[in-house]
């Protein structure tokens, strides 16, 4: 028999999974397709940042390790790449959550700007320490303050959809039965 | 857990494992078709946001065409010419045009994202015939030559690319002199090219045209256009003179590359 702690787990596991096939599906058919000032917006490492925040070490390094695969799969950067430092960025942005808790939606307009700057920058450096030199050039100054801009219009709307995926259930009984006070 | 897994993904891709690159690329297939699908159910959204920012964009591109046509024109009665005699000359000395030459078309895929390679990705490859160090070449001139080969694809380094190194002559139908052999060509920074000529050497005037030299094992095919002499001045402390060549294709701007099946004669 299914606990209602592990029925919520699979619910969230299920909604998670949803909204990330359609960031990914939105990243790819839209956000790559515009530019603001030549730069286009970096929804999947925002995504992966933000993650972190919302849904905690063990899943947000999930997520972002979702994030970062699919980023990898368009990317010119080798597989893993993406995934590997996407999944440091959510682990490290949960930790920093932990330590100043999360708990409105006008928090992940500074969260997500901070993760994006922090995965952008990890994103770049270890791809230049694995031999990826065109990461790190002239335009790189102008695609971190770009992204900010993105990120602090992104953050609210990509935390919101995060939260859909973590929300308890609505009755205190099932909110005892599934541990959350 | 997912680290030591990203960690070994690199590992693998890093390797080359056959098995591996063709997951990879099927998986990087799958993905691009998915974002084929999502781009059409945008465009209406993306194409409204990109005519709005890009408008002033498109009409100094639409006025500098314009005026590059104008060009073209005029020197369209020069080159008719030229072609007929050269064409005449290569008969002469039984000599192979670029244009005999078997090859396969390929199209480039046009980059996402913020972060460019150098190297341009072409939608054919071995299971095409395409092996690693074939050149490729626009109807203008000289684009690379292939450094990485998957089943369907394959990265094409250009010559504006560090590391890129070819030779080339000088072509300047003004000259007795002309079709000089240079030393090699190399990448100068911001898309030009450079060569360091001894000063005993009389430099070829600014517009002269440089095309491959196809000395003998060279990779590339005699007589592919290069590139335009824009500059020339001595180094201070060398006795050397640097010409500058900026090249006649703009390879971020491609959309079909020929990849020549030129024999090198290096394997043999």
């Amino acid at each position: 028999m299914i606990s209602a702690e592990q029925s919520w787990r699979t619910k969230v596991a299920l909604r998670l999974g949803l909204i990330v096939a359609a960031a990914i599906f939105c990243h790819y058919g839209f956000w790559l397709n515009i530019e603001l000032f030549d730069v286009s917006a970096e929804t999947l490492m925002l995504g992966a940042a933000l993650a972190g925040v919302m849904l905690g070490p063990v899943w947000g390094a999930g997520a972002g390790f979702a994030f970062g695969i699919a980023y990898d799969l368009v990317a010119p950067t080798p597989l893993g790449l993406g995934a590997l430092t996407f999944t440091l960025c959510s682990y490290s942005m949960a930790y920093l959550s932990g330590l100043m808790e999360a708990r409105y939606w006008w928090q992940s307009i500074v969260y997500g700007p901070v993760g994006m700057l922090f995965c952008l920058v990890l994103f770049a450096s270890t791809g230049e320490l694995l031999g990826q030199e065109f990461l790190i050039n002239e335009h790189f100054p102008r695609v971190l303050w770009v992204n900010i801009i993105y990120a602090v219009i992104l953050s609210p709307g990509m935390w919101a959809a995060l939260r859909f995926a973590v929300r308890v259930p609505k009755s205190s009984f099932s909110r005892q039965l599934v541990g959350i006070s | 857990m997912l680290v030591a897994l990203s960690a070994l993904l690199i590992t693998l891709h890093f390797r080359g494992d056959n098995v591996f690159q063709r997951a990879e690329d099927s998986a990087r297939s799958a993905v691009s078709s998915v974002g084929d699908f999502a781009t059409v159910v945008f465009r209406p959204i993306s194409g409204a946001w990109n005519a709005a920012w890009d408008y002033d964009d498109l009409e100094q591109e639409n006025e500098a065409l314009r005026t590059q046509i104008e060009k073209l024109r005029a020197a369209d009665f020069n080159e008719r010419t030229a072609t007929a005699d050269l064409d005449q000359l290569y008969k002469d000395l039984d000599l192979t045009q670029v244009e005999e030459i078997p090859r396969v078309v390929a199209q480039v895929v046009v980059p996402l994202g913020n972060f460019q390679s150098d190297l341009i990705q072409i939608s054919k490859g071995s299971s095409d015939g395409l092996e690693v160090g074939m050149p490729t070449v626009v109807a203008s001139g000289l684009v690379g030559r292939i450094t990485e080969v998957r089943a369907q694809r394959a990265f094409v380094r250009t010559l504006t690319s560090a590391d890129f190194v070819v030779g080339v002559r000088f072509v300047d139908p003004n000259r007795v002199d002309s079709n000089r052999v240079a030393p090699a060509i190399s990448p100068g920074s911001e898309g030009i090219l450079l060569v360091r000529q001894d000063i005993s050497l009389e430099p070829p005037a600014v517009g002269t045209l440089a095309v491959t030299s196809g000395l003998e094992r060279s990779v590339y095919p005699p007589g592919v256009h290069v590139g335009l002499v824009t500059k020339v001045e001595v180094e201070e402390g060398t006795l050397t003179n640097v010409i500058t060549i900026t090249p006649v294709v703009d390879t971020e701007n491609l959309s079909f590359v020929s990849v020549l099946d030129y024999d090198t004669g290096l394997n043999q």
